[in-house]
């Protein structure tokens, strides 16, 4: 059985007092792209310097192992890494393609080889070795720089390619350009590719599982789906997505569903699951894609039901936002898909008194955390 | 918008007379991008003309006129002060003193770089160790270098020491040696090497470093290849600060080398007092300036044209 | 640093975007404009009166009969370093209600330098007789009015009428003093001869003054000649001796070398025998020598600029210093002779007179007019060797 490419065993790593990774633990699979995704400060950066060398595991019995070799104390160029950095950190008194060639030159690659390779590597990231490879960094755009970074680490043939929220400094259509570009190389290559980002929309894109960070601790790991459809606490939910959040007692049990009573006389159903029972407290997810709106008359039967008033409608373009207040909950979003509001607008003005409705199912129990 | 354009003045209360005068003048520049930037200019050209401009072409003019009898020069025109100046004694000054100037500057880079290189390293040190290195010029020049004379001297501080700690019999002649002019010109220029080297260090990004770490470069390649070539604009300018006063300077070999050499300093002294031969010390001071024009040439094609990150 | 235009220039030349033809023009534009300018300036402003010498005798002896007016309440004086008794200043300020500056120079050609670039402050100045000569032969030294110097009648005959300063017509007589060898009567034998420089004995130990008259002066007096000579070979073998006697010297210094010979560091030094005095106070070893082959004797006196912007203050201090008990002060703590006959009387440690045996061996320096610029050229080699 081949070892995955990646595995961090209950690692930690402390600055003075504080902990800024608290013993995680998680694989990458070969030729995976796994991202880990957190707001500033979650850890996820000490994390991908703990891996490409840059940091120590505290000496608690924490392992980080690549290709199943336990590299605690090997140094970066020891491991079989290459990394993107957030400015590239592109030499910039070397050429292009010198940038390219360091580090072929530092394995003592013949002269012969490395011409070719760095013109390989050139046409991988699509660009033109005629035009680019004699040119100096400071003579490029923000996007051909990063293609130079991401060619200098690629021309290296790594086991495993580290990203450090390399997207940042780019315009959005260009990232999406990008975006795409890197899941293509990742297949294309078969290389395992560890993305660290703060922006939930481009794990979601590109990741084929994705670790949540928050302070120093992973909160959920799982594919995209499960992310997004199953947040599992109330951070990944707002962390990823919108969410409407609403908390009750469960009351008592009704057929398949637990009745539960929130506040101001709300009343709502919840699937039935283990570990839960009368008396308890609950906290729900709903995603405002999951929610209609209704008028107060027309609320179809079954459906969990919230009356309120429409407080504004918010054109994002693919789709409409219905704001919605109730007396005793925070205001509730609900996202309906825009039809052309030319031909087909949505009947909802500001002060429409409104429903908002979910199937009972359409809901995701949150843990504490 | 600029600096100087002011916002409309309302009808407030009258101010002190010369106010309209003021207003005039702004509301006259405030137009006049170019005639701005020329009078904040002023100050500092008025300066540069009077005090530098002024005196080279005087100096220049008298080292084509013919010497004063006792002293200042005489009406008329002859390059006798330069054609004197090839006279292979004259020659050999100019020689010597650029050998040591090029010496103190190897000497100075040597000791420098590392200096430099600990203090952009030292996290919360630096502002201490940079005062440090800057403090030896709250004190005058001369007093520095006797000094050091107290220091080198065959009674000195040094050789007390090493006798009384008994590890030589008879004291090391250090003083009135070339080591001992070296070691006082390097003292003293030190700190101009310091601190451009240091300015180009800390500018130095650690992600590159890290870069460059990643890519399989220890860390004496990391140095070589990254740390050093990327310090290079503050080296050389080090250098230019260290190289152009100390082919000028004169005190430093009086007292620590026992006036026993002329250096071109103190030969254009001698020519401006006991010599009164001021057309020979100006022809000597031009052609000096020459010499550093020359090195400031070779800086300019030296210097990396794209590297001017900050310098 | 180098000034803008040029700069620029050399920018344009760099980057090709101008010829080496317009280089030169331009180049040459700004050196010719230059030099017309600077020579117009310098022209306006000549050193020297302009006057024939015989006009100028006649000018100040009719100026030496003008009288002064009342005493003014300041006085700035310009004199060598360590050269007045500490307290002959102060009890002349305190007696006389007049405020004094007091600067000091380490040589006659930084005193010349100044006084000959133009520097109008000073009211007392202290040339030797040579710089003397110049500043009379340019018209600088003020007129003596005799009138008021009424302790005249004090300076010994041996010091009147000098040939620098005919009838005393611009100087008070102030010190005098002879360069010789200073030497560590505990570490050396004594030295008899100029030629003790030029053996290994004392290789290393030695010093001679940082002066190119000084130097070549006790060569060419080594060798039989006068140390005011301008003949090319007796200075072509006084340069020769010079520089085998710099092998084995340790330095050319001047007045710092007392506290080397009194630390020890230096054995035999070329030092004027006041100074040598002075370092004896706290080093009782040190000891004095003539050499036979003979060597200077020089005077030093004051003058009051034509320039003085207080002459009679001026005069007032000339003939304070011509008291007895003030004399006998200054020679005490200088170390030097006093050319004041009633102030030898009274001194501590009177130097005396020279003898005429030791006078004939004594040469004054005069001043050397045109061949200064070969004495400096012997010097400059001797210094490049």
């Amino acid at each position: 059985m081949t070892s995955p490419a990646v595995e961090f065993h209950r690692v930690s790593k402390s600055f003075g007092a504080t902990k800024a990774v608290d013993s995680i633990s998680f694989n990458i699979e070969r030729g995976e792209f796994f991202s880990i995704l957190g707001p500033s400060g979650c850890g996820k950066t000490t994390t991908l310097r703990l891996l490409a060398g840059f940091e120590t595991p505290d000496p608690d019995g924490g392992e980080v192992r690549i290709l199943g070799e336990v590299v605690n104390d090997k140094r970066p160029y020891e491991r079989q890494i290459a990394m993107v950095f957030q400015n590239y950190a592109l030499f910039p008194h070397l050429s292009v393609e010198r940038n390219i060639a360091f580090g072929l030159e530092q394995r003592r690659t013949p002269r012969s080889e490395i011409a070719g390779r760095v013109a390989r590597a050139l046409d991988l990231v699509r660009l033109s070795p005629q035009t680019f490879a004699r040119r100096s960094p400071t003579q490029l755009s923000g996007g051909q720089r990063q293609r130079v970074a991401l060619a200098r680490a690629l021309v290296l043939d790594p086991a495993i390619l580290l990203l450090d929220e390399p997207l940042g400094a780019i315009d959005l259509q260009l990232r999406k350009e990008m975006q795409l570009e890197l899941k293509a190389l990742n297949k294309q290559l078969g290389t395992t590719f560890l993305y660290v980002t703060h922006d939930q929309e481009e794990a979601l894109t590109m990741s084929d599982r994705i670790a949540v960070m928050s302070h120093a601790r992973i909160a959920q790991l799982g594919t995209p789906a499960e992310i997004y459809e199953n947040p599992r606490t109330a951070f990944v939910a707002k962390f990823i997505g919108e969410s409407n959040f609403l908390d009750g007692r469960i009351t008592d049990r009704a057929d398949a569903w637990w009745e539960v009573e929130g506040r101001g006389g709300i009343r709502f159903r919840i699937p039935v699951l283990n570990g839960l029972a009368p008396g308890q407290d609950v906290h729900i997810a709903v995603r405002p894609e999951w929610l209609d709106v209704f008028r107060p008359d027309a609320v179809p039967a079954g459906e969990n039901a919230i009356p309120g008033t429409v407080r504004d409608v918010v054109y994002l373009g693919e789709t409409m936002h219905v704001v919605v207040s109730a007396p005793s909950t925070p205001d509730i979003t609900v996202a309906l898909r825009n039809e052309g509001q030319l031909i087909n607008p949505l009947p909802w003005r500001r002060g429409d008194p409104a429903t908002v409705a979910w199937r009972p199912e359409d809901c995701q129990i949150l843990e504490d955390e | 918008m600029t600096a100087l354009d002011m916002p409309p003045q309302a009808a407030g209360p009258r101010s002190a007379p010369g106010n309209g005068l003021r207003r005039r003048a702004l509301a006259w520049l405030a137009p006049r991008p170019q005639a701005q930037a020329w009078t904040l200019l002023a100050p500092g050209t008025v300066w540069m003309l009077g005090f530098f401009l002024v005196p080279v072409i005087v100096m220049c003019a008298y080292s084509v006129m013919p010497r004063g009898e006792y002293g200042g020069v005489d009406p008329g025109f002859t390059i006798e002060a330069y054609t004197r100046f090839l006279h292979p004694v004259y020659l050999t000054i100019l020689e010597r003193t650029f050998v040591l100037a090029v010496a103190t500057t190897v000497l100075s880079a040597l000791a420098g770089y590392p200096v430099a290189y600990t203090i952009a390293r030292s996290g919360r040190w630096k502002s201490l160790l940079l005062f440090l290195v800057v403090l030896p010029f709250w004190t005058s020049f001369l007093v520095r270098t006797f000094a050091m004379i107290f220091l080198m001297r065959d009674t000195g501080l040094i050789n007390s020491w090493l006798i009384a700690a008994g590890l030589r019999q008879e004291p090391i002649p250090m003083l009135y040696t070339p080591f001992s002019v070296l070691a006082g010109l390097v003292y003293g220029y030190l700190p101009f090497m310091v601190l451009p080297i240091y300015a180009s260090l800390e500018k130095l990004d650690p992600a590159l470093l890290e870069a460059a770490e990643v890519l399989g470069a220890r860390p004496a390649a990391r140095f070589r290849r990254v740390t050093l070539p990327l310090s290079a604009p503050g080296l050389i300018a080090g250098c230019l600060l260290v190289f152009i006063p100390s082919l000028g300077s004169y005190l430093t070999s009086d007292l620590l080398g026992g006036a026993k050499e002329l250096l071109i300093g103190n030969l254009v002294q001698n020519q401006f007092s006991t010599a009164r031969n001021w057309p020979f010390g100006s022809a000597a001071s031009f052609i000096l300036m020459i010499v550093v024009l020359a090195a400031v040439l070779v800086y300019l094609r030296l210097r990396p044209p794209d590297t001017v990150r900050g310098w | 640093m180098p000034d803008r235009r040029a700069e620029t220039l050399l920018r344009a030349m760099a980057a090709g975007s101008i010829g080496r033809r317009e280089f030169a023009r331009r180049a040459l534009a700004i050196g010719v404009s230059a030099t017309t300018i600077a020579g117009w300036l310098a022209a306006c402003r000549p050193v020297g009166d302009g006057l024939a010498p015989a006009a100028r005798a006649a000018r100040d002896a009719a100026e030496a009969l003008e009288p002064l007016g009342p005493i003014e309440h300041r006085l700035a004086i310009y004199n060598w370093s360590d050269y007045v008794a500490p307290d002959t200043i102060p009890n002349f300020a305190r007696e006389f209600g007049v405020r004094v500056t007091y600067d000091v120079y380490e040589s006659n050609e930084e005193l010349l330098a100044k006084l000959l670039a133009g520097a109008r402050g000073y009211d007392v100045v202290f040339p030797s007789s040579y710089a003397l000569s110049v500043l009379v032969a340019t018209g600088l030294a003020g007129s003596l009015h005799r009138a008021y110097l009424t302790n005249w009648g004090n300076v010994a005959p041996l010091f009147l009428n000098p040939g620098f300063d005919p009838g005393n017509a611009h100087s008070v007589p102030w010190q005098w003093g002879i360069t010789g060898l200073a030497y560590r009567s505990d570490k050396v034998e004594t030295p008899e001869s100029w030629g003790v420089l030029q053996s290994r004995r004392y290789a290393g130990k030695m010093t001679q003054l940082d002066d190119g008259r000084d130097v070549i002066g006790s060569w060419l007096r080594y060798r039989g000649h006068s140390l005011n000579s301008r003949d090319q070979i007796e200075l072509a073998a006084a340069k020769n001796d010079a520089i085998s006697a710099k092998r084995n010297l340790r330095a050319y210094l001047s007045a710092p070398v007392k506290g080397q010979l009194i630390s020890g560091d230096v054995w035999i030094a070329q030092l004027w025998n006041g100074d040598a005095t002075q370092a004896r106070v706290e080093q009782p070893a040190i000891q004095y020598a003539i050499p036979r082959e003979g060597s200077t004797i020089w005077a030093d006196n004051v003058v009051m600029p034509r320039s003085a912007p207080h002459p009679r203050a001026a005069h007032e201090f000339m003939n304070y210093i011509l008291r007895p008990e003030v004399g006998a002060a200054i020679s005490d703590f200088t170390g030097y002779g006093t050319p004041n006959a009633k102030a030898l009387a009274r001194m501590e440690h009177p130097v005396p007179y020279p003898t005429p045996d030791q006078l004939r061996r004594l040469e004054y320096q005069i001043d050397l007019g045109r061949e200064t610029a070969e004495w400096d050229q012997l010097w400059t080699e001797i210094k490049s060797a």
